[in-house]
């Protein structure tokens, strides 16, 4: 094969893997971005189910 | 409420118009959930407000009691608001956030009966709640 064309076809199988790897970066940082989005959504919950329960604790008390 | 309790909660609503500053450098939903954990900070600020009331001796039992539903109501809508935010149903996450300001136009008319003192103090705290809705609310329109 002549030297040109080798030289062409390695840097079409870096381009490509570059691709992949572009692809997987992403899909992995979206992934952690879902994580971490579910991880605040839960602290959130976890804080605001603690105030309802304290203010319904207090009613309990009362009455 | 002593000056030193009182100065508490004026940090409290600082610090979360700081956070929630800090918050907008995120983007898109994730911004979104920060400003309800935010939300959750004024909620638990405007109960220890409440509280705090009641015990310098500015509200009776009965009234911190009243304050009770009105809480609740809060920390429930902001919940369904968060969970919105889990599902990406951007629709009930525009609703949830017109229902939490409605609440807060409510609460502030009913305070009407309760001492002066604990209107203005409870005011800021409310405010500091409606601060944060209103980011939010900018970060779905």
């Amino acid at each position: 094969m002549p030297a040109g064309r080798r030289a062409v076809q390695v840097l079409s199988t870096i381009a490509a893997l570059s691709e992949i790897a572009a692809e997987y970066l992403e899909q992995r940082g979206e992934a952690a971005e879902a994580a971490d989005l579910r991880e605040i959504v839960a602290r959130t919950r976890a804080r605001l189910e603690a105030v309802i329960a304290r203010e319904q604790a207090r009613g309990a008390r009362t009455e | 409420m002593g000056p030193v309790r009182l100065t508490a909660v004026r940090l409290s609503a600082l610090a979360l118009v700081l956070a929630l500053a800090a918050g907008c450098a995120s983007s898109g939903l994730r911004r979104v959930a920060i400003a309800t954990e935010h939300a959750a900070t004024a909620i638990e600020v405007v109960q220890r407000t409440a509280d705090a009331l009641e015990a310098d001796g500015v509200l009776t039992r009965t009234q911190r009691d009243s304050l009770s539903p009105y809480i609740v109501r809060l920390a429930r809508a902001d919940l369904a608001l968060a969970q919105a935010v889990a599902r990406a149903d951007q629709a009930t996450v525009h609703a949830e956030v017109l229902a939490l300001l409605a609440l807060l136009d409510e609460w502030a008319t009913a305070l009407g009966p309760l001492p002066e003192r604990a209107q203005l103090t409870l005011r800021v705290s409310l405010d500091a709640v409606r601060a944060v809705v209103l980011v939010i609310s900018t970060g779905v329109a």
